[in-house]
């Protein structure tokens, strides 16, 4: 019963994914919004990962030692996101829903290990609308963007000489659809265009990692990414009834910036975990995707807490609970070619099921994006949910065990 | 401790409730008016932007030596000589309602009622003789030039109309009894204007809502019987005499005629808007010369060329652009200047190459009107036709 539900709600999350709708409006410039593709135990912990003794493919690769057994996880996230403009003291509001992650975790030996699956990394999704009138006549500007950029991790994590090691390559796909229309109402006698950028590039991003724990309380972790520049096509199409079937393709090469972070992980108490991590983002070398993008370096810190549970004497007390803050500004300035500083407080907790067959995490972060000299002041709320499976809880059991 | 199973299951159900809630609640609470400083950033790019065109690069006009195409569908009869455009109209009944064959002498009156619409020339000038029509014809193929076998002259009529509405009666009490007993040789009657005419008749015909009528009476022993019959056929032969001067002769003027049409062809040196443009709207504006123009009124149109200009042999889309809301531009006796909707000409320029365009009547078979537009050599610069097109700009460089 327990699994068939689970089941149930990844696979509508899933079909559901797709209504999701615009988020952030910073998400509009650069390669968008950071979705946090982290499994729900990292965002809780401040959404690091360079030194932390929890298996996953999202961060450090080392991590994939950390795999006892064939894992399978999935993270569902649903988020509220509100809007203010500065300049117009206008408001909004919307809803979103993403999976955000799916891994898989294979150990081919004690000391080797195969990790996989797909990261749901960064989303553009917005629409602006903007009255204009030309020569009296009134007509509407709507600009509209929306996008994502997915890794597929294939990585290999392996233990030796004490320290864990991992590397590997995240082929990465970014796709973008981004509309321009002037709509004229009918009957005005003129007509109304569409204009369509789609693009589809690739690219593979090279990955290694390294963490060294020194005794049973302390640990440090780097993990670096190398991304070779995003190729491919984009398509230049207009809806116009008149205008000529085949589409304008144009060849295009963008540039993604690569990262280093740098972290550690204490065990401050015996049942007290905190961690942290420093990343760096190297945006400002890179050519940014329009002319209206100006980048700029990240550097983000992250911190996080947990508590180990104590005992199974008490319901409570079985469970780990978590807390995390991380900060860091957004890739792109905003309208003002002002810096954009993101931060995010969270909040989670864990529950194992099936005796030891799966794990249930969750998180809750709230977050803000911006300030009053920025374009727009975001503050944010996100909730998500990791289920993963161990191998015991997905081998089929004999029926006679039911 | 173990976890109850209730436990568990309180979880999963909330995770689920929680995502259906939220779901439910996409796309709601949305304002797309913020952001529009990135609209900005980006440079406005796709922002309306207007351009005005005159003169044309270059224009020409050009007028056929007969008319095209059947008349038979035509609203009007052209009666009349004008300008050295001739023209004869023939109408043939189906007498079969009448008295059978043998009994014509029953017939005490027959006479064709003719509804007058306008006139163009000297209207009080024309007469015209009445013959019967000695061969079949059809409306709907007869060339201009194929006129069927026309009879001596059976009697001479006055066409004196002056205001439209009016009617005149023209007495066929022979001709309809010639008919009833001879039903294998009912090939209708032609109208000739007289060679002297100066004006041209416009007579509604049974394509319209006041069709010529054939009223007939007869008395079989008691009571008088009147019968009412409109033409099965009707249709006018056109062609030009030696007095035809080309409307198309003017320098500085463009045409366009009907009857024998007269047509203007017009180019626009273009701008690149650049790949993906769109014209969102596009307009022609033409300058009537009324003082050498000769019209009531008549509705123009336009025609996108397709290749290089030939005189009449240019190709063209058959596609008659122009329109605004369905309504072609009317053009009249009193119009300063007339505007056409070329919206999707234009947009078939920028897609598909840029021949110009042809200005025509949209019906060229009503009457003998022409109208003349200041064309790109006018000696007045400000009536000048001139092109005015708003549109999202394409994709230059640097803006994909």
């Amino acid at each position: 019963m327990m699994r068939r539900l689970c089941g149930a709600v990844i696979l509508l999350s899933a079909v559901l994914s797709s209504t999701a709708r615009g988020q952030s409006l910073y998400s509009l410039r650069g390669f968008g919004e950071d979705t946090a593709a982290q499994s729900s135990l990292s965002r809780a912990l401040g959404a690091t990962g360079a030194a932390l003794a929890s298996p996953g493919i999202y961060a450090n690769p080392a991590q994939l030692m950390f795999a006892q057994r064939t894992m399978f996880s999935g993270t569902l996230g649903i988020d509220w996101t509100k809007t203010d403009e500065n300049a117009t003291g206008k408001s909004r509001q919307e809803y979103g829903f993403t999976v955000s992650n799916l891994s898989l975790m294979f150990p081919l030996t004690p000391s080797l290990v195969l990790g996989t699956g797909l990261l749901f990394d960064r989303r553009i999704d917005g629409q602006i609308e903007t009255e204009g009138v030309i020569e009296s006549q009134p007509y509407v500007q709507v600009f509209r963007e929306e996008g994502n950029l997915i890794r597929f991790p294939a990585l290999l994590g392996a233990r030796a000489g004490g320290m864990e090691f991992g590397g590997g390559i995240d082929v990465l796909l970014f796709t973008t659809k981004r509309s321009w229309q002037n709509r004229f109402d009918l009957g005005s006698g003129f007509n109304s265009s569409a204009d369509l950028n789609r693009e589809t590039l690739w690219s593979v991003a090279g990955k290694l990692g390294v963490r060294r724990a020194f005794g049973q309380r302390f640990a440090v972790g780097a993990w670096g990414a190398w991304p070779r520049e995003l190729r491919g096509n984009r398509f230049l199409e207009s809806d116009d009834a008149q205008d000529d079937p085949d589409d304008v393709k144009i060849h295009v090469e963008e540039d993604l910036a690569p990262s280093a972070t740098l972290g550690v992980e204490s065990f401050v108490l015996p049942r007290l975990r905190v961690v942290f991590d420093a990343g760096y983002e190297a945006w400002e070398e890179q050519t940014p995707r329009t002319p209206g993008d100006e980048y700029q370096d990240v550097y983000r810190f992250a911190v996080g807490v947990e508590r180990i549970p104590v005992d199974r004497s008490s319901f409570l007390g079985s469970f780990p609970l978590r807390a995390g803050f991380r900060i860091q500004p957004l890739h792109v300035l905003d309208a003002n070619s002002e810096q954009v500083t993101e931060m995010i407080w969270s909040a989670g907790a864990g529950l194992g099921f099936a005796d030891g067959g799966g794990q249930f995490d969750w998180v809750i972060e709230y977050g803000l994006r911006g300030d009053d000299g920025n374009e727009f002041q975001e503050q944010f709320w996100r909730f998500s949910a990791t289920l993963t499976g161990l191998e015991r809880w997905t081998r089929r059991r004999p029926p006679e065990a039911d | 401790m173990k976890i109850p199973r209730a436990i568990k299951r309180i979880a999963a159900v909330c995770c689920f409730a929680l995502s259906v809630a939220f779901s439910a609640g996409c796309s709601t609470k949305e304002d797309h008016t913020l952001g529009v400083g990135l609209i900005e950033d980006l440079g406005d790019i796709k922002a309306v932007q207007t351009l005005i065109l005159s003169p044309p690069d270059t224009t020409a006009d050009f007028q056929l030596t007969s008319s095209e195409g059947s008349s038979g569908q035509s609203t009007t009869l052209l009666l009349g000589i004008d300008s050295g455009i001739l023209s004869r109209p023939l109408v043939r009944f189906d007498v079969s309602p009448l008295p059978d064959s043998g009994q014509s002498a029953i017939v005490d009156t027959s006479f064709v009622r003719f509804f007058f619409d306008e006139s163009s020339g000297d209207p009080q000038s024309l007469v015209a003789t009445i013959h019967r029509v000695g061969s079949s014809w059809n409306e709907f193929i007869a060339a201009a030039d194929s006129l069927p076998v026309i009879l001596a002259p059976l009697d001479t009529i006055p066409f004196s109309f002056l205001v439209t509405g009016d009617s005149i009666d023209v007495p066929v009490t022979e001709l309809t009894r010639f008919w009833i007993d001879h039903p294998d040789s009912v090939f209708g009657f032609a109208l000739i204007p007289d060679s002297l005419s100066t004006s041209m008749h416009e007579l509604f015909s049974s394509e319209s809502a006041k069709p010529p009528q054939l009223i007939t009476t007869w008395n079989a022993g008691t009571n008088d019987t009147t019968v009412t019959l409109i033409p099965v056929e009707d249709l006018y032969f056109l062609r030009t005499t030696s007095a035809f001067v080309p409307v198309t002769e003017l320098p500085g003027r463009m045409a366009v005629a009907r009857a024998i049409p007269a047509r203007s062809l017009i180019r626009f040196a273009l701008p690149d808007f650049g790949p993906r443009a769109t014209v969102n709207r596009a307009e022609l504006t033409l300058f009537v010369d009324p003082a050498n123009s000769r019209l009531h009124d008549f509705t123009i149109a336009a025609q996108r060329v397709t290749g290089d200009w030939s005189g009449e042999t240019t190709p063209v889309d058959a596609f008659l652009d122009g329109a605004e809301n369905g309504e072609f531009p009317l053009v009249s006796a009193t119009s300063d200047s007339v505007v056409l909707n070329v919206t999707t000409t234009a947009s078939n320029w920028v897609q598909l190459g840029n021949f110009g365009l042809r200005v025509r009547a949209t019906n060229e078979i009503v009457d003998a009107e022409f109208v003349r537009f200041h064309a790109h050599d006018s000696e007045d610069a400000t009536r000048q036709p001139r092109l005015k097109i708003w549109y999202t700009p394409g994709d230059p460089e640097g803006t994909r």
